[in-house]
């Protein structure tokens, strides 16, 4: 378990996840090094070598005396669909905004495949699909005629692209109609649609599952997916939505009250690889017909309903089951407990949580 | 960088494809030469060259018009939240501010001329086409006069509505601007003929500064130093140029330098 910070909170919060699902966790100046770490035990297909599509530099935005995003430094790496996971009001949509120029940081850098969002704003941007909060588009217009606006505003983008975009969306049959008449689950395709519209490089997406029926999420999921896989897009995409997190991303960063908690990659958790590989402790569930009896053999477990839960790595698991079937115990299952990450964000974001007072 | 006339196309678009301002633009055309019809109910006994002169009476309604386009050009992306995805195209914002600007100038000179033809062709078509004395100053001949009209009451709808895009810019709300603007623009009306009626002559030289009394060009087709007998053409013109620059600069200000957290 890597600790490089000294930040209480995300101390506490380390403490309290599982260790093999704790890849890394470097915020503040290491941010390089915690990105490009988590990487050695992806085993993943798409190459975290590549140079950060993103960096954040020492950002902070304060509005008037108040710090909304706290020394913020962070690297997204090309190709890979980047979590930015946070509760309301830590400061997620603030960094967006930052991201996209729509804000200035009062201190820091944002760089964008090197270009600084500050100083090279048209070079910078012009790599960057976003959709900030709602697909907001103009309503007396139709979809076809909203993407056409935006299509006028970058170069090289023809009619031929802009209909492989509506293809790719499924918007077809509803394109020329009005926007006033689309549901927002439309409104959404259509935004994702004048995101992609110039092929960016990058995409930024701010809650985008936001109001989505579990259809449109499903799909918004494979969009996204498909976009990093095949043509090396890299995403950046926030939500609170902890379990919409785990399902999209290969990498999160946790964000409360304005400062980096933790970055993390999850895709050794999706497939359990990471935890079984490691001679780690990990938490298992013992479902048996003596809980109380168990409990007195594990120095540490507890009692969860009719099972007993401890602390073991693999070598103790099979040890503990040879010696609790010698007793007499009836094992019906020895079950893994993964952490999921609501769990692990719940823990890190607990203390000094967001409060209004 | 795509072509910069694709953006004032953009912005052209967006005040031609709001169903509002098709019903403004059709009650614009009725009105205009309303009163052009209520001079032939009276027996006007002009020729028709005046009586379009007299028709610019109504030319308000441009100003009207102008006054809500101009006011909802930058507010109405922020109320609506599309100003987070125009600003987030490869253009710096003071280039979508001037495509903004310029469309809403070029959208003025088009209803410009709407109103003009109208009026000319209605007045031609009511009223005989005898010219027989000179409405206005001898010096000028009545077609120049009649030039100068339409340009004189382009330019005061232009300074006007370069105020209320600065108030969308600034305020952000197209319900502020266009409210604000409107009570600027009528309570300026009535300040003009106010001072008129009020100030001591030993105190007109006030008048050389403000924007209102500067206003009007076709004061000096009468009188060639103004209402006031202190200003003259260019110093109006001056005048109005100073104003121009300074409503520019907020915009520029508040649209280019301030934080987008619509």
């Amino acid at each position: 378990m890597q600790q490089k910070n000294g930040n209480e909170a995300t101390r506490t919060a380390g403490e309290q996840r599982s260790p093999a699902q704790s890849v890394q966790s470097a915020p503040g100046a290491g941010g390089t090094d915690a990105t490009t770490a988590s990487h050695s035990t992806a085993g993943s297909t798409i190459d975290h070598l590549a140079a950060p599509v993103v960096q954040f530099r020492g950002v902070t935005k304060k509005i008037g005396s108040k710090t909304i995003i706290d020394n913020l430094t962070l690297d997204v790496p090309a190709g890979c669909v980047f979590g930015f996971l946070g509760p309301n009001g830590s400061g997620k949509t603030t960094t967006i905004r930052m991201l996209v120029g729509l804000m200035s940081p009062t201190s820091g850098d944002i760089r964008i495949e090197g270009q600084s969002i500050r100083t090279h704003f048209e070079q910078a941007i012009s790599k960057v699909g976003a959709i900030v909060e709602n697909p907001e588009m103009y309503k007396y217009m139709t979809g076809y005629q909203n993407l056409m606006h935006y299509a006028r505003m970058s170069p090289g983008v023809t009619k031929e692209r802009i209909a492989e975009v509506v293809d790719f969306v499924g918007l077809g049959g509803r394109v020329r109609d009005r926007v006033s008449t689309y549901s927002l689950g439309m409104r959404q395709r259509l935004g994702v649609a004048q995101a992609l519209l110039h092929r960016p490089r990058l995409l930024v997406l701010d809650e985008p599952t936001n109001g989505l029926d579990p259809q449109g999420i499903r799909e918004l999921r494979d969009y996204l997916r498909a976009l990093s896989r095949e043509q090396g897009t890299t995403v950046f995409v926030s939500s609170h939505l902890l379990s919409e997190m785990e399902l999209m991303c290969d990498t999160v960063a946790v964000i409360n009250g304005g400062r980096l908690v933790d970055v993390r990659h999850l895709h050794g958790q999706t497939t359990g690889s990471v935890a079984s590989a490691t001679e780690e402790l990990i938490t298992v569930r013992f479902d048996t017909d003596q809980p109380e009896q168990v409990h007195g053999l594990i120095p540490g477990s507890y009692i969860e309903g009719t099972s007993c839960v401890a602390r073991a790595t693999r070598s103790d698991i099979a040890r503990l089951n040879a010696q609790l079937v010698q007793q007499g115990i009836a094992v019906y299952s020895i079950v893994p407990m993964r952490q999921t990450l609501e769990d692990q964000f719940l823990a890190m974001t607990r203390e000094g949580g967001v409060r209004y007072d | 960088m795509t072509n910069f006339i694709q953006l004032i196309w953009n912005e052209m678009l967006k005040i031609v494809l709001r169903i509002s301002n098709w019903v403004m633009l059709i009650l614009l055309l009725v009105l205009s030469p309303s009163l052009l019809l209520l001079f032939k109910l009276g027996d006007y006994p002009s020729p028709a060259l005046m009586a379009f002169q007299d028709s610019f009476a109504m030319f308000f309604l441009v100003v009207l018009f102008m006054l809500i386009v101009a006011s909802e050009s930058v507010a109405s992306e922020f109320t609506s939240g599309t100003v987070k995805l125009l600003l987030i195209r490869p253009w710096q914002r003071w280039k979508i501010l001037c495509s903004k600007f310029l469309a809403m100038a070029i959208f003025l000179f088009i209803l410009t001329l709407l109103f003009s033809l109208i009026n000319l062709a209605i007045s031609y078509m009511l009223f005989s086409s005898n010219v027989t004395s000179l409405p206005y100053g001898a010096a000028t001949s009545l077609e120049d006069n009649l030039l100068l009209l339409i340009a004189y009451s382009f330019i005061r709808a232009l300074i006007l509505a370069t105020f209320a895009f600065m108030l969308s810019a600034l305020f952000r709300s197209a319900a502020v601007a266009i409210t604000l603007s409107m009570l600027l623009y009528f309570s300026g009306t009535i300040t003009n003929g106010l001072l008129r009626a009020f100030l001591k002559p030993e105190d007109y030289w006030i008048t050389k500064y403000l924007l209102f009394t500067n206003l009007d060009l076709t004061q000096y087709f009468s009188n060639p130093t103004g209402n006031f007998g202190v200003t003259s053409v260019g110093w109006s013109l001056f005048i109005m140029a100073v104003y121009f620059v300074l409503f520019a600069l907020i915009s520029w200000v508040s649209f280019s330098k301030r934080d987008v957290r619509a």
